[in-house]
């Protein structure tokens, strides 16, 4: 009987079969359990990520609804109040006054009417969204160069609630455009089918840092964005204007 | 004692731990899933194997029961093949149903009209069964891929019962190629690869029982695994 066919032998290589086997088998359960808790763990990371980008929004949330109430605050003292209070004195006093209490009474209604549009838009149900947003930048013309490219199949029917904070989104854009970006022509393409909704804002603007940019405006349109289930995203650098750019998909 | 009674004594701890099995599923059976169901079902198959292949070991003229290692083999393969399509592999794997199936006809057909069902121990052969587990390791080896892809509720249940199954078959795979060796050379040089396979074995039944009792006691909790 050869070496090679003695039991003895026969019983030696298959031990190291059978071992190297375990050994094998072992490291490959070992590397499997470790990038299954690799992967474990990452998730839990991006979850508290999100937890913590979502805890972010609801500061931001409650400190843009401040904002607000201030600026709605400011209007009405500003605006209101202080016309008010001349009328007032233009009533008791009617013999010194330059203009007459009626003039006064149509300014102040005029502001009034000015903030309820502001508050809420006119007509939100019956107005669809293209109108909204012309309404809105109708008053600009005067100072800037507005252009409007409206591109719909038939005009799409869209949810008073999302139409308004697309409104919503598209005042806060072009509201840091009058506030920051010093433009001289401000372009609004909005494209609507009945799946998707598209508007893209440029202005020939200073432009931003976009590292740099985390104001509260960005963070209330953000807000907004996540409330839809859209996506948006700002393309900008320092003298190079802005373009803003959201989708909204199967609203 | 002799090396031969030892075993025989050592050998009993098998059907011991699928009583044990048995019994668990028997006592949740109500609040088990039909997962758990099929692996209760596979422990039942095993024990009735052991317990003929017992009997008829006794009883056979030959003085062995071979056969039933060709016989619990296309049993650990019916088992594997529909634990993992059915409930651990995703639908697009189902595909594997069909070579399992091909493997099963063709081993059936190998033991019905080719092999000598009761052939005598010292010619015996068990490439029936060396097939059958490679088809099982390579079951493993597609859920151990499903595993690392994807993010699935039951990770943990998936890795501890595929890991169990994954070491005893490819060992078996081994012992099956070596088993005209392992049964016909002396107990004594042999006996510690029998003591191996018996341990495993074991080692996988108390697994499937400890994934029945934690199913059967929290079935809520063993939905996600």
């Amino acid at each position: 009987m050869a070496e090679w066919q003695k039991p003895e032998t026969l019983a030696i290589w298959l031990s190291i079969g059978v071992g190297f086997v375990l050994l094998l088998i072992t490291s490959m359960i070992i590397f499997t359990r470790f990038y299954i808790q690799r992967m474990l763990r990452e998730e839990q990371e991006r979850a508290q990520l999100k937890l913590d980008y979502q805890k972010d929004l609801l500061n931001d949330s409650v400190r843009v609804q401040e904002r607000e109430r201030n600026r709605i605050a400011a209007d009405l003292h500003d605006g209101l109040i202080s016309r008010l209070n001349v009328l007032l004195l233009a009533m008791h006093t009617p013999q010194h006054t330059e203009v007459a209490p009626p003039v006064l009474l149509k300014e102040s209604i005029g502001v009034a009417r000015r903030i309820s549009h502001d508050l809420s838009p006119p007509l939100l149900e019956e107005t669809d969204l293209a109108e909204l947003i012309s309404d809105f930048v109708m008053p600009l013309k005067a100072a800037f160069s507005v252009e409007i490219d409206l591109r719909q199949e038939k005009p799409p029917v869209i949810h008073s609630e999302t139409k308004l904070q697309i409104f919503r989104i598209v005042q806060e854009v072009i509201s840091n455009i009058i506030k920051h970006a010093q433009a001289k022509r401000i372009s609004i393409y909005l494209r609507l089918s009945e799946n998707r909704i598209s508007i893209r804002i440029q202005d020939d603007g200073i432009g931003f840092d976009e590292k740099k940019s985390s104001g509260l405006g960005h963070k209330n349109i953000e807000l907004r964005i996540q409330l839809l289930k859209g996506s948006c995203r700002f393309r900008s650098a320092p003298q190079k204007g802005t373009s803003f750019l959201m989708h909204l998909n199967n609203y | 004692m002799s090396t031969s009674e030892l075993m025989t004594l050592f050998s009993l701890l098998s059907p011991l731990v699928l009583v044990l099995g048995v019994i668990t599923g028997l006592w949740f059976y109500n609040r088990l899933s039909p997962k758990y169901r099929w692996m209760l079902a596979y422990l039942g198959c095993a024990l009735l194997i052991d317990i003929l292949s017992r009997y008829w070991g006794l009883i056979s003229s030959k003085q062995n029961n071979l056969v039933f290692l060709s016989v619990s083999g296309l049993i650990d393969l019916v088992f594997v093949a529909g634990l993992y399509n059915f409930y651990y592999l995703p639908k697009g794997q189902r595909w594997l149903l069909y070579p399992a199936a091909a493997i099963f006809m063709l081993v059936v057909c190998n033991l019905l009209f080719f092999g000598n069902l009761f052939s005598a121990a010292n010619t015996f052969q068990s490439y029936d069964k060396l097939i059958c587990n490679m088809v099982i390791v390579v079951y493993t080896l597609f859920c151990f891929m499903e595993l690392l892809r994807h993010r699935r509720k039951e990770h943990r249940e998936m890795m501890r019962i595929n890991s169990s199954i994954l070491v005893f078959f490819a060992v078996d795979i081994l012992i099956s190629m070596a088993a005209n060796f392992l049964i016909n050379e002396s107990l004594t040089l042999v006996v510690y690869f029998w003591v191996l396979r018996l341990l495993l074995l074991t080692g996988m039944y108390l697994i499937l029982i400890y994934t029945i009792w934690q199913s059967g006691k929290n079935p809520k909790h063993l939905q996600f695994g």
